[in-house]
């Protein structure tokens, strides 16, 4: 006789309206050693130096531009390959506003971000009514239209020469050097993997998630399809131009050649490989993919022939991933934490090998590489 | 405007025309029978590209020979992908199947880079065709355009009469028409969706070794880095071309690779506004083919629902 019984779930209290992450994870001995093994891992750079610093900085910033792929593909299940457009909208409004203006940077942000949603409804409204490859194929599009205007304007991208984007000094705090930008960018992703997150326990991702799952069952439940999807592309247009302003203050010399065509959309392309290989769904999915690629390429910069090996892999990875691992690495480590929590010893031993043994991997290759 | 301009410039559209329609006839060969849509279509040609490469700059094999062995590598990237990957996925979503071509699209332009080694800048590439011009009654033609033209006529008036008539193309039509059909009359879909995958990656390798070797008229061609990413400039009017036909009827994506090809190119004789932003009229012909569906005109409703499962 089956001896499982349906488990009833309680029901849940209700959500508030607001985007406000659920509660955190209860204080156990596994939690605090992970947060604790995480802070450190995340306050590494500053004490390995400014190019540490500098390419922690990278992934931040990276991982800022993968939120708006979770929040478009992920939660919402529309394939986006225009990222980079927008990026390039706030790293040349960001050298607009920041060295020309003088503005904080908090505020050119702002205008960014308020900026970049004529942009995406204007795209949005045109393609929100497509669907599958047909929306991938009309983002791809404007990806190379807008590299072939907007990015192709001297007066806003500085022309050939390109523009200067100064790092914030806020009174007595200089952000300039690599170390205090990287802090700065840490903070800043934080916060808005934070606000994804709750955005997903909002009324509004849950429609996404609705969406995504069926948009005809969507509709019969009262979600409106076009609505839903056209709020996930503006918001996650205005994630990739902020994050767009952290990447004109990252590299500080700004040209406008990886917005247009064939850059832009190379690079929307590893970036949706990079977050579905962290894992698409989860708000710390590009966090674990930007961290896993960038400090391969960082440390393997000057051996070419590696770096080309790499992006194999990595798209060797991804495919995998699509077909047999769909939480990617962030619902990996979710389970592998399951498993550890439920037999601490054996399972702990397993997982501690299996870390030993890439980084062994990493090691050998490092050495190999010198 | 002189006559002889323009048609020359009708010329180097054809060619192009020719190159585009070699790329959509893959597209759509590939999207009838297995229903992906192919985003790997521009990499798996560019694997046969750097085969061509390698074999002409190292080992001097005859550019001629290399350039068939280019095609063959081609064929045998575009069969395995479809045996590793494509035959692997389910029933599933449509966004997964995009994002997995486009997985196999990157994982061979890696590839590619990587038997380059790497190298960075521009390869000079040795060409494979004569590069002389023919003076015909004042109108300057480059050999290698007429001969990309002729090809890509060929190809065409050998594939849609094979398609038609043919038992293997009657078969790979079946399959495209209704699968499961298909399959219970006693064909096996799977070869057939191979043999598709194997004609179309050839033509997308047969497409790129006209472009590239030739980009740079009768010196040869130069392989830089806006060729070694597989999107862009190519692969999208190429999809542009097969969405006039929905991405369905291969009559119809010819007559659109002429639009992206031969109309493009004649723009430049138009007044100034619309010659200088021939691009954008481009990109604004393609959101209007999407929004089109024009997929409706070309196909029942029930030959669209077995495409989608």
């Amino acid at each position: 006789m089956n001896t499982k019984v349906m488990a009833v779930k309680p029901a849940k209290p209700a959500k508030p309206e607001l985007p406000i992450p659920g509660r955190l994870p209860p204080a156990n001995g596994t939690t605090i050693l992970a947060a604790i093994t995480l802070g450190l891992i995340a306050i590494g750079p500053l004490f390995l130096g400014d190019f540490a610093s500098f390419v922690g900085a990278r992934i931040a910033v990276t991982a800022i531009v993968g939120l708006s792929i979770v929040v478009v593909t992920g939660y919402t299940g529309q394939l986006s390959l225009m990222p980079y457009t927008f990026v390039g909208l706030g790293v040349f409004v960001a050298a607009h506003a920041i060295t020309s203006w003088d503005w904080p940077f908090w505020f050119a942000a702002m205008l960014a971000a308020a900026l970049s949603v004529p942009l995406s409804l204007l795209v949005g409204l045109v393609s929100v009514r497509l669907r599958g490859f047909y929306f991938a194929i009309a983002t791809l599009t404007f990806a190379s239209a807008m590299g072939a205007t907007l990015f192709s304007w001297d007066f806003f991208t500085g022309g050939q020469k390109g523009l200067q984007v100064d790092r914030p000094v806020l009174g007595p705090i200089d952000l300039t050097s690599d170390r205090a930008f990287y802090l700065l960018t840490l903070v800043t992703v934080l916060a808005l993997v934070w606000m994804v997150m709750g955005l997903r326990e909002s009324r509004i991702g849950r429609a996404m998630t609705s969406v995504r799952e069926n948009e005809i069952a969507a509709a019969t439940m009262g979600v409106n399809v076009m609505k839903t999807k056209l709020v996930a592309f503006v918001v996650s247009g205005m994630i990739a131009t902020v994050g767009g302003v952290f990447q004109g203050m990252l590299l500080q010399q700004v040209t406008r050649t990886p917005y247009q065509t064939p850059f832009v959309e190379t690079l929307g392309v590893t970036l949706v490989i990079l977050v579905v290989v962290g894992g698409m769904r989860s708000a710390w999915g590009p966090f674990i993919g930007a961290a896993l690629i960038y400090v391969q390429l960082e440390v393997f910069r000057t051996a070419l022939f590696l770096q080309y090996f790499i992006a194999a892999i990595t798209a060797a990875a991804f495919i995998f991933v699509l077909l047999k691992l769909p939480g990617g690495v962030a619902g990996l480590i979710k389970h592998e934490a399951a498993q550890v929590r439920a037999a601490p010893l054996k399972n702990g031993i397993r997982v501690a090998i299996i870390i030993l043994a890439n980084v062994a991997v990493f090691y050998l290759i490092w050495e190999l590489s010198q | 405007m002189p006559t002889s301009v323009v048609l020359q410039i009708a010329l180097i559209g054809l060619a192009k025309s020719g190159i585009i329609a070699m790329l959509a006839i893959g597209v759509v060969l590939i999207y009838r029978t297995t229903g992906v849509v192919n985003l790997a279509h521009w990499a798996i040609g560019l694997v046969g590209v750097v085969t061509y490469v390698l074999l002409t700059g190292e080992t001097g094999v005859p550019p001629l020979l290399a350039a068939a062995a280019g095609v063959a590598v081609s064929v045998l990237a575009g069969a395995l992908a479809q045996r590793v990957v494509f035959s692997r996925i389910g029933k599933g979503e449509a966004v997964t199947m995009i994002l997995i071509a486009l997985g196999v699209g990157a994982f061979f332009a890696a590839v590619a880079q990587m038997l380059l080694r790497g190298q960075r800048g521009e390869i000079l590439v040795a060409p494979f065709l004569p590069g002389e011009t023919i003076d015909l009654m004042g109108t300057v033609i480059s050999a290698s355009e007429l001969i990309t033209i002729l090809i890509a006529v060929g190809s065409a008036a050998v594939l849609l009469p094979w398609l038609k008539r043919s038992r293997s193309g009657r078969a790979l039509r079946a399959v495209a028409q209704n699968r499961e059909a298909a399959q219970l009359a006693g064909i096996d879909s799977a070869r057939y969706a191979e043999l598709a995958w194997m004609i179309g990656s050839g033509l997308a390798g047969l497409a790129l070794l006209l472009l590239i070797p030739h980009s740079a008229g009768a010196q040869g061609g130069v392989l830089s880095v806006v060729h070694l990413v597989p999107l862009g400039s190519l692969l999208l009017p190429a999809f542009g071309a097969a969405l006039v036909g929905g991405l369905i009827s291969l009559p119809a994506a010819l007559a659109g690779s002429l639009i992206f090809g031969l109309v493009q190119e004649l723009l430049i004789l138009a007044p100034a506004p619309i010659s200088d932003e021939r691009d954008i009229l481009a990109f604004v012909a393609i959101t209007v083919l999407l929004l089109l569906r024009t997929e409706r005109f070309f196909a029942s409703n029930a030959e669209l629902e077995a495409l989608r499962s």
